[in-house]
């Protein structure tokens, strides 16, 4: 189902929550949204639930204004992050709780219903756990049970609010590759509210981060990693090493090196800048071959499993530390030791002029 | 245990022990014994004559309707002050505490001041041939008065702990209001509620203060099984007094167990 939210704000009383929020989830799209806590994340995923209300803005479903419609007639499936299962009930009676709830005249008649929740259980992988509650459930079971719940009533959207959020990182990685599969199977539109990136990144057909009620970049998992928008992706998305240096014709000046950028529209000579690069983007090599190598002091070295991680020193007024991943392979070949005196450049750096707030 | 050896444990729990027995068990005892002091057919006569059958049944009468009343108004407001964030909330939560700190003898005072003869509602009510104070309407408004937040504070902590995500989940699910109260919050509560329920019934039976103001005392009309006791005794019909109160130790007795019954099965 196409959804298209429009102009979204809300407020909670003097709080700002959401501002002028413009969002498309394309039909049978998996789509993440992706913030730190307090971005509004959640707000707007409860939005499309009909479980909170905008104060300005509209939304719609299939072209069809469903803004003041409540949740009860949206026909969403809903997840939340504590699975919000009904605890009295088995887990046959729970997945089947939206199928007996309908009105006479639309509702299943019981064997109908029995063999459907047989058939969700096969889809979440629980064959034979009809009859246990809740609390005889793990983590990981408890949301799939959650899943096929919502699953049950057809939805034409599935929400799901953390989904992942109280599991361990086991069980946790097994879910997501699941209801990629899941998403796959079904092909029903989902949307997701992740506050952790890699989750997004790997499960997600498209990704949009929040920050402080307003969306900041919007695209497919490789355009957000290989081209964030701003310090804030950068800094959002796993970290990255921080240059700050000056604007020149050549490119962007950074101690002794001068880096070129590709986006010279966005800078004025003598502005201040800020640049990006990722440790696994940066290069070490032990002569000065161009005038982009930065001069640095090999700090620590820190081996974990197949990576290297190095840190090295660059004297730039103060001193600062750049931080530079590499495969075992290069490392050995390399020979690199504590306190050698190093070249390091960037393969790709991210550039945005220094008071650049977002 | 932090520091304290097997003496410091024994001399607790014996000053514990020493203190309920004065107290609670002693006192309990001698009910029991007063009741019986003059034999079995007085004790039965006592709590089967007609003045008394009167009381025990106006006191069962006033449960009857206070109760009912007060598991709707406990389920209301719990249900409000919980499920919704509103000025005013916490302000509210405390409102409905009051009557644990008033002294019921003032609550039986206010309801005097509102609907007695010479009251803020008396000439109204007089007009219209209505009467509150000195009946069955006043002895229950005062004992609802005083047992009113005994529901609403079993419920509140208990839902404000659970959230409203299942409630929620319910409305995603296509269900209404009426569909959700039933199956997936009154199931999630109902051990709370019976135990709300029975505090503050022992709490109706019990009531003496604010009843005693309103009630008048008309024997074998307007006299509740506390108050029979009292007059009892200040009749010096010691054993009688001692046996409507046996008896209704006995209704706490049951109560207490009941409640540790629930307790240990379902523990909140």
């Amino acid at each position: 189902m196409f959804i298209e939210m429009k102009g979204i704000a809300k407020d909670f009383g003097k709080t700002t929550v959401l501002s002028d929020i413009d969002l498309t989830v394309q039909s049978g799209e998996l789509l993440a949204l992706l913030g730190p806590s307090g971005s509004g994340k959640t707000t707007l995923l409860r939005m499309i639930a009909g479980l909170e209300w905008p104060t300005n803005g509209k939304i719609s479903f299939q072209g069809r204004d469903v803004t003041n419609i409540s949740a009860k007639d949206r026909k969403i499936g809903f997840v939340f992050q504590h699975y919000a299962l009904f605890n009295h009930m088995t887990v046959a009676k729970n997945i089947a709780y939206g199928l007996r709830v309908k009105k006479k005249q639309e509702r299943m008649n019981k064997k109908d219903i029995a063999k459907k929740v047989q058939e969700l259980l096969a889809l979440v992988k629980l064959e034979g756990y009809d009859d246990r509650y809740p609390s005889q459930l793990s983590g990981g079971q408890k949301q799939r049970v959650a899943l096929a719940r919502a699953l049950a009533i057809e939805p034409s959207v599935l929400l799901l609010d953390e989904p992942f959020g109280a599991l361990d990182a086991q069980v946790r990685k097994e879910l997501r590759h699941w209801l990629r599969t899941l998403h796959k199977q079904t092909g029903v539109t989902t949307v997701f509210v992740t506050h952790d990136q890699e989750e997004a990144l790997d499960v997600a057909d498209q990704v949009v981060v929040m920050k402080d009620g307003q969306i900041i970049q919007t695209g497919s998992p490789v355009d957000i990693y290989e081209s964030p928008n701003s310090p804030f992706m950068y800094k959002f998305l796993g970290g990255a090493n921080e240059f700050k240096g000056t604007a020149t014709a050549a490119g962007v000046n950074i101690g002794h090196a001068t880096w070129p950028i590709d986006n010279n529209s966005i800078t004025a000579v003598g502005d201040n800048m800020i640049g990006f690069a990722r440790s696994h983007e940066m290069e070490l090599s032990k002569e000065k071959v161009t005038n982009d190598q930065l001069e640095v002091c090999i700090s620590s070295i820190h081996p974990v499993g197949p990576l290297i991680f190095i840190e090295a020193i660059h004297q730039n007024g103060e001193q600062e530390k750049i931080e530079v991943q590499l495969s075992k392979q290069i490392f050995d070949e390399m020979d690199i030791k504590v306190g050698d005196r190093m070249y390091a450049r960037p393969q790709r750096l991210g550039v945005f002029i220094e008071d650049f707030i977002i | 245990m932090i520091s304290t050896n097997k003496g410091q444990k024994k001399v607790l729990i014996g000053i514990s022990f020493l203190f309920l027995t004065l107290f609670l068990f002693l006192p309990l005892l001698l009910i029991f014994i007063g009741a019986f002091s003059q034999g079995f057919e007085v004790f039965w006569h006592a709590i089967t004559e007609p003045m008394a059958r009167h009381a025990i049944m106006l006191t069962l009468m006033v449960v009857v309707i206070t109760v009912p009343l007060h598991a709707l108004f406990g389920l209301a407001a719990a249900w409000s002050l919980t499920k919704f964030r509103f000025r005013g909330r916490q302000f509210m939560i405390t409102l409905i505490e009051i009557p644990f700190s008033i002294s019921p003898v003032i609550a039986g005072l206010v309801f005097i001041i509102l609907y007695g003869v010479h009251g803020f509602f008396g000439e109204w009510l007089q007009a219209n041939n209505m009467q509150i104070i000195f009946a069955l309407p006043g002895i229950v408004l005062a004992t609802m008065f005083v047992t009113l937040p005994f529901i609403a504070r079993e419920l509140i902590p208990l839902m404000e702990a659970q959230g409203s995500e299942a409630e929620e989940a319910s409305l995603t699910l296509g269900a209404g209001g009426g569909r959700t109260f039933l199956y997936v919050t009154l199931p999630a509560i109902k051990w709370g509620l019976l135990y709300g329920v029975i505090l503050c019934s022992a709490r109706a039976i019990g009531e003496f203060g604010a009843v005693s103001v309103v009630s008048g005392r008309i024997r074998g009309a307007t006299n509740t099984m506390p108050l029979h006791v009292e007059i009892l005794y200040n009749e010096y019909q010691f054993a009688a007094a001692f046996a409507v109160a046996s008896l209704m130790s006995i209704f706490a007795i049951v109560t207490i167990i009941v409640k540790q019954f629930v307790e240990r099965k379902h523990p909140i």
